[in-house]
Formats: C-alpha cells, structure tokens, sequence
C-alpha cells in the first residue's frame, strides 16, 4: 500500500442542540451514558444533506479541486433510501466529474472508517465523508444518545499519512441492528455482551497493528464505551466526541480523530467498530488544524419529537 | 393543491437547484437565473454562461407560511411549526427565490445576510427532492 495522504478535513453539526437534562426530564432520567448533549438535525436534514455541508468544508480545507478528484465514498447506517444510490445524488449536488468513481457503505457503524479506506486505496485524489443521524424508540438509551454529524476528509499531496489499516471481524449477533423497514436501531440489550463485543473486536484489530499508537479515536455509541478499550488496551488517549455530539454512528470514529488532533496527538489509530462485529484500524501520523463547532440553537424536548417526526401521522419525512 | 412538478422537469435544472448555478451575460455581464433563455438585463439571445455564485446574499422580501401550505410541505410545516419564503439578492447582483432553514422566520427580514445550503425540499412519490434553502449568517 503506497502512503496515502489526507489533505483536508472539514465536519458539519445540526444547528438545532438539546441537552441530556432536557430529555431526562421528559423520561424521569437520561438513559444513554456519558452524554451532556446532542445536536438535532432539522426536519430537511438527512445524511445526503450533511455529507454534503462536511464534504464542502473538507473541499475549502483542501488545495486538491473537486475536478481533480478520483473517488467519492460515502459512509452512512442511514441513507435516506433503502436502494437508490445516494452517492451519485452527493456528488451531483457538489458538482463533480461524471467519470467520478462513487461508492457508498452502510450496514455497520463502520462505515465511516470503510468509506476512509475506499479513499485510502483510491488511485489518485479522493474524497470521503461519513454522515449519520441514527434514531431509536423514544424511550430508549439509543434515541437519548443518538447525535447527528458529519465528517469528510480529501486525499491529497501533502499532509498527515495513513501509516498502516488493519480489519478484524468475529460475529457477535444482535449487538446493535435496524431491522429491515424500520427506522429504529435496536440491541439484544446485554449489557456485558455489547461490552465484550466492542473491546474484543477493537483489540483484535490492535493487535493486527505493527504498533499501538499512544492515542485512540474508537466508534462512540456513549460516553462511557470508548473508556473501556483505554483499560483494556492499556492506552491512556481515547479520543471522542459523544460528551457533546451524542451517538454520531458512522462519523463518530472520524469526530474522534479530530478531537485527538486538537488535543495535539501526532499518531492516532482511528478505529470504526461496527456491531455485529467488525473493526477497522486506520493509523494516521502527523495532525491537520481542526475546528468542529458549530453555531447552535438549543430546542425543547418536544420540538425535538416534532422534528425527529416521532409524533407526525406519517413519522416524518425521514 | 400543489403546483406539481414532475421529476424529469426538475431533473433538467439541478445545476440550478443544488449549486443556484447562474447565467452570466457574455454581452452585458448581468447575471440571470435560471441560467436560460435571455439575459434579463439586456435581453441578448444565446449569450448566458452557466457559473456558480458564493451563494451568499441579503434577504431583499420575505413572506411566511404558518397553514395551507402545499401538500408536499404539510410534514414540513408540522415538524418546524412555519416557512419562511424569501427572495434573496445575490452578491453577484442576482435575485433568486428560496425557503429559509435553521430559524424562526418570524426573526428574519429585509437586509438580513444568509447563505445557501442543500436540503429536502420536499418528497413526492417517494422521491427526495433536494435543492438550496438559505440559512441566515
């Protein structure tokens, strides 16, 4: 594998944010872990529409044109549409080439990390984003924590290098999962198993490495989960975002990379866990000046509901 | 009643809808939007190149749909409550029509600065339609 580089990164947040409390109050207790607030995609929000304003970021952040680029992978677990490409509808809005090569990835909340690493084995420029805004039953840990944002990242001539990639996968069934038709992510809901699968992949993956860089930027589901792989690794740099963003799925991992570059890390193993369960191991060496905030516009916990469209006759648009 | 638009008419403007893609005046300069037929500042035939704006520009009227909206917007108007609809002059001089997103439209007025993002416009059988919306600076 030649030394592919990352040239640009840019992100997108929701305007609209919400607190852990303002929820908490709604249920008698906030159930996710280790999550203080979130942002809330508006109602003509959805992955192609974040992908879209992170991929416009990451371009501005980059010297690489988007005439000039390759390859489009996109990484979402919620494409608007269950089949019909969103990626030619992302690549077509930002006004790329025709001949561009475009792939999209789902599934798994790996899918982020796989879109990085269609761009990493791209030959030539290329331009991946993950963008993800999961939901679950109201009532549920998985719908408190669940964030929306995106990600995207351009390979170029100059900057960080992508220092070695890594996959490991062992199936551990029902762990996290969408059923067919539905619009809630759901888990068998064993605690100790979901552990289990999240820190015996991800040290599998590790392990696959020539070195354990001393910082790590794993998938975040919660607050809490990331702080396991740390004792279990033995690392004492887990980065991510979940504090403040909540569960962004498949650009979690890639939310984590930018929070370890702006804690001043110089090599980082970003690591895209996906339930079910695989893991993707993507070492990066060298940083590139981040900056992920977002003006914000903080909404009651039933705007949040008509905006998730959980109380619409017809559950939204989305 | 909505005023309905089939897909492959929609289809033969995206450059339009998702990057406001403008006509300049290879005559006058002006620009006109869409980027077809004659240019509006001084009516030359077949003289338009399409070029894309910055996509920012001040708000030059605006308008507000609280009920009776469209049926392809009624999910819409449920979830974010109203619909600010608002012509915005361009800062290449041009003047395009568009909805506001990310805000109560109730705060937003003439001479307010907005840019333009892609969002859902709406969904019609089943098909997403995306295009530009301007959310305020």
């Amino acid at each position: 594998m030649g030394m592919t580089v990352i040239e640009g990164v840019g992100s997108y947040l929701p305007t609209y944010r919400i607190t852990a409390q303002e929820i908490g109050e709604a249920w008698d207790g906030f159930r996710a872990r280790g999550i203080q607030e979130k942002r809330v995609p508006g109602a003509d929000e959805d992955a192609v529409t974040m992908a879209v304003a992170a991929c416009k970021d990451a371009l501005a952040d980059a010297s690489v044109g988007r005439n000039s680029l390759t390859t489009l992978s996109v990484g979402t677990t919620t494409p608007p549409r269950e089949e019909g490409d969103i990626g030619t509808t992302i690549a077509e809005i930002l006004g790329l080439e025709n001949d561009i090569e475009v792939s999209v990835h789902t599934q798994s909340t790996r899918a982020g990390t796989r879109a990085l690493l269609a761009a990493v084995r791209a030959d030539g420029p290329a331009l991946a984003v993950a963008a993800d805004c999961p939901q679950g039953d109201p009532d549920d840990a998985i719908d408190h924590g669940a964030g929306a944002g995106a990600v995207a990242v351009v390979t170029g001539d100059s900057g960080p290098t992508v220092r070695q990639t890594a996959t490991y996968t062992r199936e551990f069934p029902g762990t996290r999962f969408r059923q067919r038709g539905s619009e809630s992510v759901e888990t068998y809901d064993a605690t100790a198993y979901e552990r289990e699968a999240y820190t015996t992949t991800i040290n599998g993956a590790l392990e696959l490495l020539d070195d354990v860089p001393a910082a790590l930027a794993p998938t975040a589901p919660d607050g809490s989960l990331p702080g396991r792989v740390g004792r279990s690794a033995d690392v004492d740099s887990v980065h991510h975002l979940a504090s403040e963003l909540g569960d962004t799925g498949a650009a979690s991992p890639l939310f984590g990379l930018l929070a370890a570059w702006d804690a001043g890390e110089e090599t980082v193993a970003v690591l895209g866990y996906g339930a079910g369960s695989s893991v993707d191991a993507i070492v990066i060496e060298g940083a590139l000046d981040v900056d992920w905030a977002r003006p914000a516009t903080d909404i009651s916990y039933p705007e949040y509901l008509r905006k998730r469209g959980h109380v619409l006759s017809n559950g939204g648009d989305h | 009643m909505g005023a309905y638009l089939s897909v492959p008419a929609w289809w033969r403007n995206l450059d339009g809808r998702y990057r406001l893609v403008v006509g300049e005046c290879q005559e006058c300069g002006g620009y006109t939007f869409p980027a077809e037929g004659a240019c509006v500042e001084c009516n030359a035939i077949d003289a338009l190149t399409p070029t894309e704006p910055e996509g920012t520009g001040t708000v030059v009227a605006q308008t507000i749909i609280e009920s009776g909206a469209p049926p392809e917007f009624t999910t819409l108007l449920d979830a974010e409550g109203a619909i600010g609809v608002v012509l915005v002059e361009l800062d290449e001089g041009v003047r395009v029509p568009g909805m506001l997103t990310d805000c109560d439209p109730h705060d937003i007025g003439r001479g307010d600065r907005v840019t333009a993002v892609v969002r859902r416009i709406y969904e019609q059988e089943g098909i997403t339609r995306y295009g530009t919306k301007f959310r305020p600076d």
